[in-house]
């Protein structure tokens, strides 16, 4: 039985959009300004993973309604999506001169 | 000399695609290397049946998308699925009707082999002996990509029509490496396809650097070639277990703008950033940090 008070404890979740795999001297090459564009893989649409601790807790897919960002929640449970990997384009900030 | 008009025709470049891979200029020759010695490898396992003079070649890398890849309508064409273990890349080998005629006639001995131009299908014997060669070809194949760190080649299957092998969507890029065998003044073709993401997979794994050199400048090199996950929070927020318990398929959430979202590394924030959703995909612009004091 689970007790009423384990329920009551808090933990902190993650909205996690995108997932990138990026060379090292990629992200440290990324400066203010810059832009990355994010495609998600090839027959799918974007995703937000909600994450506690790293985990994936629930799947959920992402619209703009109304100005809002809202999830739908799609699938739950951990390890539910497989390793994800969404495809990214860095365009650099313009500079004047 | 070619009018600027003219020169533009014959360069035009395809239209850039987002969900293109992004190839670069050290991975593509690593990728070219390891095909060159495969085709090597395939020349050299087959010196034993095939005339003198006939080699097999590595003609090219290219990318495109699966459903412009044209499939030889040659009953004696043979198409082999494949995936590497441990990771997402799928992949097969295309063999042309031609090549896998020519091949089969030279394994069986038949004087004819090279001008055999019918078109009729195989028999069960022939088709077995195409595929048993398929099958050689594609350990050589993965005994290169598993020196190469890539991973070994795995569940290979046999397809008569690759539409109907629901591998890859239409529009999914691949990797397609060709190779040609040049007989009687004829290009015999093979391509072996590889999923796009093989390229990512290539980053993870320089281990040949590293054994070459044990100069500082190569161990910066490989370091600054290493991969890292890095994930786009929206936001984060706290909430109860018993609240998590309760989350139920189709239950709607209102997520964080994405204007004081950040880029986190195996959970270490490494960038500020705001993002913007759209139809086709997120924007990230990268913001200028926030120092604590």
């Amino acid at each position: 039985m689970t007790s009423p008070r384990f329920t009551e404890c808090t933990t902190v979740v993650d909205a996690v959009l995108a997932t990138m795999r990026m060379p090292a001297d990629s992200v440290a090459a990324l400066s203010p300004g810059d832009r990355l564009d994010i495609a998600p893989p090839a027959g799918s649409q974007l995703l937000v993973q909600l994450m506690v601790d790293g985990r994936p807790i629930a799947l959920a897919s992402v619209e703009v309604v109304d100005g809002q960002l809202v999830a739908t929640i799609i699938n739950k449970g951990p390890g539910l999506a497989g390793p994800r990997i969404d495809q990214w384009k860095h365009r650099k900030a313009k500079t004047t001169a | 000399m070619s009018s600027p008009a003219a020169t533009n025709q014959e360069t035009a470049l395809p239209k850039y695609e987002l969900g293109r891979p992004i190839i670069r200029r050290e991975q593509r020759i690593v990728f070219e290397r390891i095909h060159h010695a495969v085709a090597q490898a395939w020349s050299a396992s087959m010196a034993e049946y095939l005339p003198d003079n006939v080699a097999m070649e590595f003609a090219g890398l290219d990318i495109a998308p699966f459903s412009s890849v044209s499939f030889d309508a040659n009953p004696c064409a043979q198409v082999t699925l494949f995936s590497i273990a441990s990771t997402p890349i799928s992949g097969f080998l295309m063999m042309s009707g031609a090549l896998a005629k020519f091949l089969v006639r030279n394994r069986l001995g038949l004087k004819s082999a090279s001008d055999d131009k019918t078109a009729a299908p195989f028999t069960r014997i022939e088709t077995a002996i195409a595929r048993e060669t398929i099958r050689a070809m594609l350990a050589r194949l993965g005994d290169a990509y598993t020196n190469a760190g890539l991973g070994c080649i795995g569940n290979m299957r046999d397809c008569d029509d690759l539409a109907d092998s629901f591998l890859f969507a239409p529009e999914e890029s691949l990797a397609l490496l060709k190779f040609r065998m040049s007989v009687m003044s004829e290009e015999l073709s093979l391509a072996v396809a590889l999923s796009g993401n093989v390229f990512n997979a290539m980053c993870e794994h320089h281990p040949a650097a590293v054994a070459e050199s044990s100069s500082r400048e190569a161990i910066i090199n490989v370091v600054r070639r290493l991969p890292l996950d890095v994930d786009v929070v929206l936001g984060r927020w706290q909430v109860s277990i018993g609240e998590l318990l309760q989350l139920r398929v189709g239950e709607k959430i209102v997520l964080p703008d994405g204007e004081d979202a950040w880029l986190a590394a195996r959970g270490i924030r490494i960038r500020r950033a705001s993002v913007e959703v759209s139809a086709a995909g997120a924007s990230v612009e990268i913001r200028r940090s926030a120092r604590p004091r």
